[in-house]
């Protein structure tokens, strides 16, 4: 029970990181797009949009933690059954699960949910903050993995 | 002494409350009498999106699904049009705006816009086409001839969202079309090498009027009129003065009046939110850029808007309901709802040959509806 719960908050920290990593990277895509237009952004304005872009997090984290629960099961299994380096598995899971989970969205709402990802870099940026969630979920999570899996 | 003071804070109280009674009185007087009737001239139509009038007493109702539909005498006739163009039918895309050409008594013109194309490479695009009638009167049959594409919007973009595709005729008889920002192309309503997200003006052939904003900008599409467009679904036109309203995302709704080679602001200047909550732009105004006139936030999402008997009447598919605008100057008020007894998403306003409004509904098995009522201010 006590493993479950600390596997449990490992999931919401590695979302929550995701989440957030994914929203500040959004964040300047977008204003990288506003800039190409010709706007005139000042550091101090880039950082409070930034910050009050924080606000997609009640709708970012429940995605990320529903991708990283099927991502990161898994991970676990191909770290059962294949083996090799145990954190390796899961920053490729949270990688390709948030890309795939983008997909799915556009294909579902036929237009792109999230603003920043609408360019190919854009895309790719939330694939590098997959990658962080899973390398923290991994680091969360290692002294509860049987030694042989590490 | 204490009579005077007292005499004095009853005099202070009662002014507050007179001058709190007349603006309360202000804010509610109606502008509609309550006693408007309304009549279903025709039901069951599959999504519709625009009406025209033709001065036969005939009414023209597009469907998103391809279909130009006619109604004669309250009858909503079996036979669609004939040779209507194959439209893009998705998402928001389909067949959407129909005008009648302000020589249609000798030219039997009409313009069609629809959503043009495939879902990787799609655009709004403009036909110009002759309105033919055979048949007898028991039994019209209208078809369309001389179908000529006179308008596509570029470049073709990806996904099926945001064609506006509203089309109005100035009195010099040449056309306005609104053609919606691509959704996922929201950049593009800055960019003048680029129709998305702009108002176009074009001849009735589809050349280009000399005395376009941009014609002699290098690199600029010589068709845009005006620029920095969301999703806009109206024009009405006031004498010369071009009326126009667009969806924000969330928020952000306006009202504009169109000027040649203005800038309006999307997206560098909304105060709009986009649906998951992120900021479009951290600006809600911007230099050079005009501010609404009208700002609808939160968003009652106003799809069409019509200019009758010294109004503007907006209909809108969110807030389901119509709004009374005044215009004094140029200058546009929003009066508030009017006719809300009248439910529904509502897709479409239009003013009939018999001098009465026609509301058109949204979605499936929707109705055209005429409205006869007083006005009171």
């Amino acid at each position: 029970m006590a493993n479950f719960f600390r596997g449990f908050i490992a999931l919401l920290v590695a979302s929550l990181t995701t989440a957030i990593i994914g929203s500040v990277f959004s964040s300047q895509f977008v204003i990288s797009e506003l800039i190409s237009i010709g706007a005139e952004i000042p550091f101090s304005t880039r950082l409070s949009m930034t910050a009050d872009d924080f606000g997609i997090l009640p709708s970012l984290m429940p995605l990320t933690l529903i991708c990283f629960v099927i991502a990161f099961s898994i991970a676990s299994l191909c770290n059962k059954y294949i083996g090799g380096k145990r954190i390796v598995w899961y920053i490729i899971a949270g990688s390709a699960g948030l890309m795939a989970t983008l997909l799915v969205m556009k294909a579902v709402l036929v237009v792109t949910g999230i603003a920043g990802t609408r360019s190919t870099l854009g895309f790719l940026s939330f694939g590098l903050a997959g990658a962080v969630g899973g390398w923290v979920f991994a680091k969360l999570t290692n002294s509860l993995a049987k030694p042989g899996d590490r | 002494m204490k009579t005077g003071i007292r005499f004095t804070l009853q005099l202070a109280a009662s002014s507050l409350m007179l001058a709190a009674s007349v603006k309360v009185s202000a804010q509610h007087s109606p502008v509609i009498s309550d006693d408007y009737r309304t009549e279903v001239v025709t039901s069951g139509l599959n999504q519709p999106w625009a009406v025209a009038h033709l001065p036969n007493g005939d009414i023209l109702i597009t469907e998103r699904g391809g279909s130009l539909r006619v109604v004669r005498d309250g009858r909503l006739l079996d036979q669609a049009v004939d040779n209507v163009p194959e439209v893009y039918f998705a998402g928001q895309g389909g067949l959407l705006d129909v005008l009648i050409d302000a020589d249609f008594s000798t030219s039997n013109t009409i313009y069609l816009s629809f959503a043009h194309g495939t879902s990787d490479a799609n655009a709004t695009r403009l036909i110009s086409a002759q309105l033919k009638l055979r048949g007898d009167n028991n039994n019209p049959e209208y078809s369309l001839e001389n179908v000529t594409p006179i308008f596509t919007a570029s470049p073709l973009k990806r996904g099926p969202q945001h064609y506006s595709g509203r089309i109005e005729q100035l009195r010099d008889k040449t056309l306005l079309l609104t053609v919606g920002d691509g959704f996922d192309y929201r950049e593009d309503a800055q960019r003048l090498d680029s129709h998305l997200g702009k108002i176009i003006r074009i001849n009735r052939d589809g050349s280009v009027p000399q005395d376009n904003p941009f014609v002699n900008h290098e690199k600029a599409k010589p068709e845009i009129w005006s620029y920095g467009h969301r999703n806009h679904q109206a024009i009405a036109l006031i004498g010369d003065a071009v009326y126009q309203n667009e969806h924000g995302p969330q928020g952000g709704d306006e009202v504009n009046l169109i000027k040649p080679g203005i800038n309006y602001g999307w997206p560098i200047a909304t105060k709009g939110r986009d649906y998951n909550g992120a900021r479009i732009s951290p600006f809600s105004s911007y230099p050079n850029t005009k501010a609404p006139m009208i700002d609808w936030t939160p968003s009652i999402a106003p799809s069409s808007m019509v200019y009758y008997r010294g109004r503007l009447y907006a209909t809108a598919l969110a807030e389901q309901s119509i709004r009374a605008l005044s215009v004094q100057n140029e200058a546009v008020v929003d009066l508030g709802k009017v006719f809300t007894g009248i439910e529904g998403r509502l897709r479409d306003i239009s003013v009939g040959i018999d001098d009465k409004l026609y509301v058109l509904g949204d979605g499936d098995q929707a109705e055209l509806i005429k409205i006869t009522f007083t006005l009171l201010r």
